[in-house]
């Protein structure tokens, strides 16, 4: 069944051509990497599937629905939610708040406004049990601002996955962590529930191996291959384009 | 999960902590309660009166700005026309307190609701600028409909409010301990209030929204939706504050709604300590009492004024509030070293 699709996508910058007809299908449960070299268009791509940033032309399906012309916020209650490549925190607000929000989001409590918070006990329980699960639990008080670059990485993920989205868009989630923290957080995105879609950008090759049952190839805001990760890694394009270059440009400079 | 602990019981530190914040709010209150009674100058008693109508205004403006993350400098537009809604029903047609009262909160709140609508397309400087332009519109108003406003010589003749049972021989708002009581009463529902909406699940994604709108957007906020409605509270607690200013000096002037009395209250709650409660009531307090003090002694008390905020500005940024917070932290470290 189809969860995800994009149909012709285009995004321009004035005259940049950043993502020139982008198409593809994601089926309910796949984990899909995103991979391509610095620059391809890859965080663009994950714009315009969550709103962020309009799209130029093409479209964008979640369940069938065309969703492109939908804000961020309609398409997070519609399932979608997603991490910043760069981390989008609420900076203030310490561990158990962030997720807490994120849980509030969609269990229309949020108009409440004389009762307490803390007396809505399933809100709470749940921000709990996720940051059980994603190994917060020990920083639950701490201010986002006062966490190292790899616990605020994994807090990223945290805020997103207790959305308690269909379709989580993962913007290379273990980049600048530890080699330790990749491995929980592999870990971690594997033992997400089996029907939750996942698209992940991810410039590590291991990550990527462990994760991905499809591959979706970037270059120069072109899709250059698609499919299982055999596939790809012997595509003769892929090789010459990308996998030839993985010394250089291709190594990203944040990893 | 079995292994979760409820979230409360984590913090039993927390917990006492905020039994020792009851006692000592019980404590402010009744000594509040006792002020007049302990042989007070009337001058105080005023004086004090003020500091309630104008912290109240000025929690109100923090709701948006220090909550909410939203910088207006057209707040006194809803304190203007909260004074000259209680004080025109007062004159025109009772001076019954709970008549006059939610016609302040009610046309101040319609107001904010038709400014938010517009100005809260945009954001950042551009709302700031919308913000000011709707309050100057409210102002240029009120000279133009001299009938309703008396224009440019205000609204005068604005009694104190009566209550709807026992009237004036019950209790006499013209006494000015009883006028200080009505407003202290008014001021703590007001910051109760408040208080529980900055603590309820709304009042927290009021907070989500300052501190990363975009992020709130991603996880599925309307964030335009919540930022309206406190702009909508904010301002029915600036009418608030503007009737009970106008019944506290029987008048109603343009300069309730210029945009020098928006910046005046954001004086305040910058010099308290913007994102507190507490702190836009000390900020209130500090200003008063300075423009009072100032201003016996010289003609160029603004001046002066003006010179001290931008002291507080960039020395503590943090305003009271802020200032506070160190000296505690100094005092414990010191207290841990003997
Ligand atoms: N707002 C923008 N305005 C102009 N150009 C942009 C904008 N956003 C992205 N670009 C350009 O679009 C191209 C693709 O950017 P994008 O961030 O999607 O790449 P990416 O594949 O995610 O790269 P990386 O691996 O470095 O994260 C880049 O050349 C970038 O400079
Ligand atoms: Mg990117």
């Amino acid at each position: 069944m189809e969860t995800l699709k994009v149909e012709g996508l285009c995004k321009n910058y004035g005259a940049l051509k950043v993502l020139r007809q982008v198409e593809f299908t994601v089926r309910k449960g796949e984990r899909r990497a995103i991979i391509g070299p610095n620059g391809a268009g890859k965080t663009t791509l994950f714009n315009l599937i969550s709103g962020e940033v309009p799209v130029s032309q093409g479209k964008v399906f979640l369940h069938g629905q065309d969703i492109t012309g939908l804000k961020p916020y309609q398409r997070s209650v519609r399932g979608l939610a997603r991490t910043f490549q760069k981390n989008n925190l609420f900076l203030g607000l310490n561990v158990f708040q962030n997720v807490r929000l994120a849980v509030q989001a969609h269990q229309s409590v949020s108009h409440r406004f004389i009762a307490k918070y803390h007396r809505f006990q399933g809100i709470n329980q749940k921000t709990e049990e996720i940051l059980a699960h994603l190994g917060l639990t020990e920083k639950r008080d701490v201010p986002a601002s006062d966490l190292s670059y790899g616990e605020q990485r994994q807090l990223e993920l945290a805020v997103a996955v207790a959305t308690n989205p269909q379709v989580l868009l993962l913007d290379e989630p273990t980049a600048g962590m530890s080699p330790a923290e990749t491995f929980r957080t592999v870990e971690l995105i594997a033992s997400l529930p089996k029907d939750m879609t996942i698209l992940i950008i991810e410039h590590d090759m291991d990550v990527v191996a462990a994760i991905a049952d499809r591959m979706t190839v970037l270059h120069y805001g072109e899709v250059l291959a698609d499919g299982l990760p055999h596939e790809v890694k012997a595509n003769p394009r892929v090789m010459e384009v990308y996998l030839g270059l993985e010394e250089g440009e291709a190594h990203h400079a944040g990893a | 999960m079995q292994n979760v602990v409820p979230f409360q019981e984590l913090q039993p530190g927390k917990r006492a902590n905020e039994w020792k914040k009851y006692y000592l709010a019980a404590l402010v209150i009744g000594l509040l309660l006792l002020f007049p009674f302990m042989n007070t100058s009337s001058y105080l008693i005023n004086l004090l009166t003020e500091v309630f109508i104008f912290g109240i205004f000025a929690m109100s403006l923090d709701l948006i700005l220090g909550f909410t993350g939203m910088a207006s400098l057209g707040h006194a537009a809803f304190f203007g026309l909260g004074a000259y809604a209680a004080g025109i029903v007062a004159v025109r047609y009772s001076p019954d307190l709970f008549i006059t009262l939610p016609a302040a909160v009610l046309v101040a709140a319609l107001a904010a609701l038709l400014v938010g609508l517009l100005a809260l397309r945009t954001s950042g400087v551009y709302f700031l600028m919308l913000t000011l332009a709707f309050s100057q519109m409210f102002y240029a108003a009120t000279f133009k409909w001299t009938w309703l406003t008396g224009g440019s010589d205000g609204l005068s003749g604005i009694p104190r409010p009566v209550l709807p049972f026992g009237g004036d021989s019950l209790i006499n708002f013209f006494d000015s301990t009883n006028f200080y009581l009505l407003t202290l009463a008014v001021f703590l529902a007001s910051y109760f209030l408040l208080w529980r909406i900055i603590h309820s699940p709304f009042g927290q994604v009021l907070i989500g929204i300052r501190e990363n709108e975009k992020r709130m957007l991603a996880i599925g906020y309307e964030t335009r939706k919540f930022k309206l409605a406190s702009f909508v509270i904010a301002g029915a607690f600036g009418g608030v504050a503007g009737a009970l200013n106008a019944f506290y000096i029987g008048y109603a002037s343009p300069q309730d709604l210029f945009w020098a009395m928006s910046g005046q209250v954001l004086v305040m709650v910058i010099m308290g300590g913007a994102g507190t409660l507490i702190g836009p009531v000390l900020g209130a307090g500090l200003f008063l009492m300075l423009q009072n003090v100032v201003s016996s002694y010289t003609e160029r008390w603004p001046i002066i004024m003006g010179a001290i905020f931008i002291t507080f500005v960039l020395a503590a940024p943090k305003g009271m509030v802020g200032i506070y917070g160190k000296v505690a932290e100094k005092v414990r470290c010191r207290l841990w070293k003997h």
